[in-house]
């Protein structure tokens, strides 16, 4: 089997072909040998015998030695091997034939003496008889056999093609029996090399080697399908991923590109490998001059060495760094920047490289130093104030505090002096200078204090306090005074300045409220912003007019009616007071019909 | 038994007009004035007779030497602050001052000059 199986087809067919033929042409060939190699001899036997014949006979037809012939003729009779053998007696004249004897015995003439038998002419033996004088031929014929032969050979003819032809057709069959499964396997493993695992396979279940080598294949073939299909799904999330990755990648160095911060690439020895063209603008560089360079290339004898030594140290454990460090640029160019570093590490936490992205603070640091001289100015100028401030509350106090005691004094001792203008006007304004030196250093003092120390404070507490000290003099002026303030309220200030400011306004309202109103009244209520509470203080006295005093308003010393205790000194006060709590104060008047002062005041939140 | 009273304060108009209020008063037999802190520390630290010890002492903040502040550290260790009422003055009205003066407990209270004699009595 194994033998055949290693005949292919192609060797297998010729082959068998050469075997019909060659069968053919001996089936062909050998009968007709056969035949002549017979009447070969038939003829020699039989020519010796007519020669001894011949010699025996000393010719007379009519004598005994016909003997000779006779057994000639016998000889031919017992072996049947002649169709027939005929002794003819042939006139010398050549005008008649006779049959003399022959075998079988009634044969004709005509069938002795046709052209296709075969004759022995003994021309030696001439005969002599009274009545005939001719020669003798023995004529035989052995068409028998080749008739036979002749009879036989197509039969044998067609049995040999048909038997060919069959066995063509056989082997034809066979040999595909052997060679179609060997074929499919091939053309079935051609196409799984190719790439083809879908082909539906032809083989049968077969018991022998070569269908457990197809079994083989078929298990080769499902594991190649079901690797194939594994692959392609691998393939196709792979493909998205790059895809995906690409269009991030894409949009990243975008985003490198075109950002206006500058982007430099190092390798893990910190030698640049890319960098942006923003950085190219900002440093005058050329890519090339600084591609393979370091970035210590910027750097130079004004860059700080303990920002250079805290980013060393940060990198030295691969941690990413924030500085702000100054650079200088091809042609001198000095800049700031804030420089975010961070190392590239792959997934074995091993360092292949750095990513700086550095942004342009120049003038923001700019700004920062203008800012600074501003504020240590501010400062400055604050410290002077408190100076002041000081000096207005120490020195210039105390002078004045003594000429006013001095004067008082003067007075209580020398009584006669109580009448004198000069002792009394002496007096007044001593009295009047401590009183403006007072509110001065206060004000001075509540600018230098902006924002202290603020406490939380329940307005509508306050209020109602304010309310209860001015109670007598509501009743006096006949003023009702309502508190709207949401007793939860809660304000961040301090207590002195906002009992300050409630009391001000308060007795401001009294004294200016409006005597040719029935209702007089005061209205304290809140109206609320996200981030101030505002204190509303409404009443319904005589108004102040704003487009004459509007701005003058909250100035010192200025009143605007001549009312008796009117010294204009209180809104100035308050102001300054909302002011250094983190607030403000706004009017809103109408001439005859009423004011309302508006105290913004820190929320408290928590 | 003889009242006393003590002023210290460097400012000779001040100790000046302070005295006539006092005297003014007829509360007092006796007026003892230092013009330095570390003076009235040294003078009051030597007095061994409580009933010699100054009822009331005017403490003036801003003086050389040593200053109010530096009297009222010195003495809030020493026994003859329990027999004494102290009274913080000074002309400056500066919050800070009248907080830090304010926060000693051997301090009574906090006055402004010009002094008004009724607040200790």
């Amino acid at each position: 089997m194994k033998f055949i199986r290693k005949i292919s087809f192609k060797i297998w067919f010729p082959f068998s072909l050469c075997l019909v033929l060659l069968m053919a042409f001996i089936a062909f060939y050998y009968p007709r040998k056969l035949q002549e190699l017979y009447v070969n001899s038939k003829k020699a036997e039989l020519s010796q015998l007519a020669k001894t014949v011949a010699l025996g006979v000393e010719l007379s037809l009519s004598s005994d030695d016909f003997v000779g012939l006779k057994k000639t003729i016998d000889f031919a009779a017992a072996n049947h091997d002649f169709d027939f053998v005929a002794v003819v007696v042939k006139d010398s004249l050549g005008s008649g034939s006779e049959i003399l004897t022959s075998y079988p015995a009634d044969i004709e003439l005509q069938k002795v003496t046709s052209r296709d038998t075969l004759s022995y002419v003994y021309e030696s033996a001439p005969v002599s008889t009274e009545s005939f004088k001719g020669e003798i031929v023995l004529r035989y014929s052995n068409n028998r056999l080749s008739d036979l032969i002749t009879e036989i050979e197509r039969p044998v003819y067609w049995t040999i093609f048909i038997f060919g032809t069959l066995s063509l057709i056989a082997f034809y069959f066979f040999a595909r029996g052997i060679s179609n499964p060997i074929q499919n396997l091939i053309q079935f493993t051609n196409h799984l090399s190719s790439g083809d695992f879908e082909v539906k396979s032809k083989f049968k279940n077969k018991s022998d080697e070569l269908g457990e080598l197809a079994d083989a294949i078929l298990i080769l073939q499902s594991n190649l399908k079901s690797g194939k299909q594994r692959n392609q799904e691998l393939t196709e999330g792979l493909e998205n991923e790059i895809r995906l990755r690409t269009v991030e990648l894409e949009r990243l160095s975008l985003v490198a590109k075109t950002t206006t911060n500058s982007v430099i690439i190092t390798d893990e020895n910190k030698k640049i490998q890319w960098v942006n063209d923003s950085l190219l603008k900002l440093s005058g560089y050329s890519r090339e001059e600084i591609v393979g360079n370091y970035p210590n290339m910027f750097q130079f004898e004004k860059t700080d060495p303990d920002t250079l030594a805290y980013i060393k140290e940060k990198l030295f454990v691969n941690e990413p760094v924030s500085a702000e460090i100054l650079n200088r640029g091809k042609f001198g160019n000095e800049y700031w920047l804030v420089l975010n570093i961070v190392p590239l590490l792959d997934s074995d936490k091993k360092l292949y490289g750095y990513i700086a992205i550095e942004t342009d603070i120049t003038d923001k640091k700019k700004y920062e130093e203008e800012q600074k001289l501003l504020f240590e100015l501010t400062q400055s100028q604050n410290l002077r104030l408190k100076n002041f401030a000081h000096i207005v509350s120490h020195n210039l106090r105390s002078h004045s505090a003594n000429i006013q005691v001095l004067s008082k004094i003067l007075i209580e001792k020398h009584p006669e002096l109580a009448s004198d203008d000069f002792a009394k006007h002496i007096q007044t304004s001593s009295e009047n200078l401590l009183e403006t030196i007072d509110h001065l250093s206060e004000v001075a003092l509540m600018l230098t204090n902006k924002q202290g120390h603020l406490e939380v404070i329940n307005l509508s507490t306050k209020a109602n306090k304010a309310i209860g000290s001015i109670t007598a003099l509501a009743d006096g002026a006949n003023v009702n005074i309502i508190n709207e303030i949401n007793s939860s309220t809660r304000i961040l200030g301090l207590t002195a300045y906002v009992e300050s400011i409630l009391l001000n306004l308060l007795t401001n309202a009294i004294k200016y409220s409006d005597d040719s109103k029935p209702n007089k009244f005061i209205r304290l209520y809140e109206e609320n912003t996200p981030e101030y509470v505002v204190l509303c203080v409404q009443d319904n006295g005589i108004g102040v007019d704003l487009e004459k005093h509007g701005r003058k308003i909250f100035g010192m010393y200025k009143t605007f009616h001549r009312h008796p205790d009117s010294r204009g000194i209180g809104l100035f006060m308050s102001k300054n007071q909302a002011e250094a709590l983190g607030g403000n104060i706004e009017i809103q008047s109408e001439v005859g019909v009423g004011t309302i002062f508006k105290v913004y005041f820190k929320f408290e939140n928590e | 038994m003889s009242r006393r009273i003590c002023i210290i304060d460097d400012d000779p108009i001040c100790v000046f007009t302070t005295k006539i209020i006092i005297e003014a008063s007829n509360q007092f037999d006796d007026i003892l004035i230092y013009s330095s802190g570390i003076d009235a520390f040294e003078e009051l630290s030597k007095i061994q007779d409580k009933d010699l010890f100054p009822e009331i002492i005017i403490l003036d903040i801003n003086m050389p030497i040593w200053d109010g502040w530096d009297f009222l550290n010195e003495s809030i260790a020493h026994p003859f602050v329990s027999n004494a009422r102290i009274f913080v003055v000074s002309s400056s009205n500066d919050p800070e001052d009248i907080m830090k003066a304010k926060s000693y407990s051997i301090v009574e209270d906090f006055i402004l000059k010009p002094v008004d004699i009724s607040r200790f009595l």
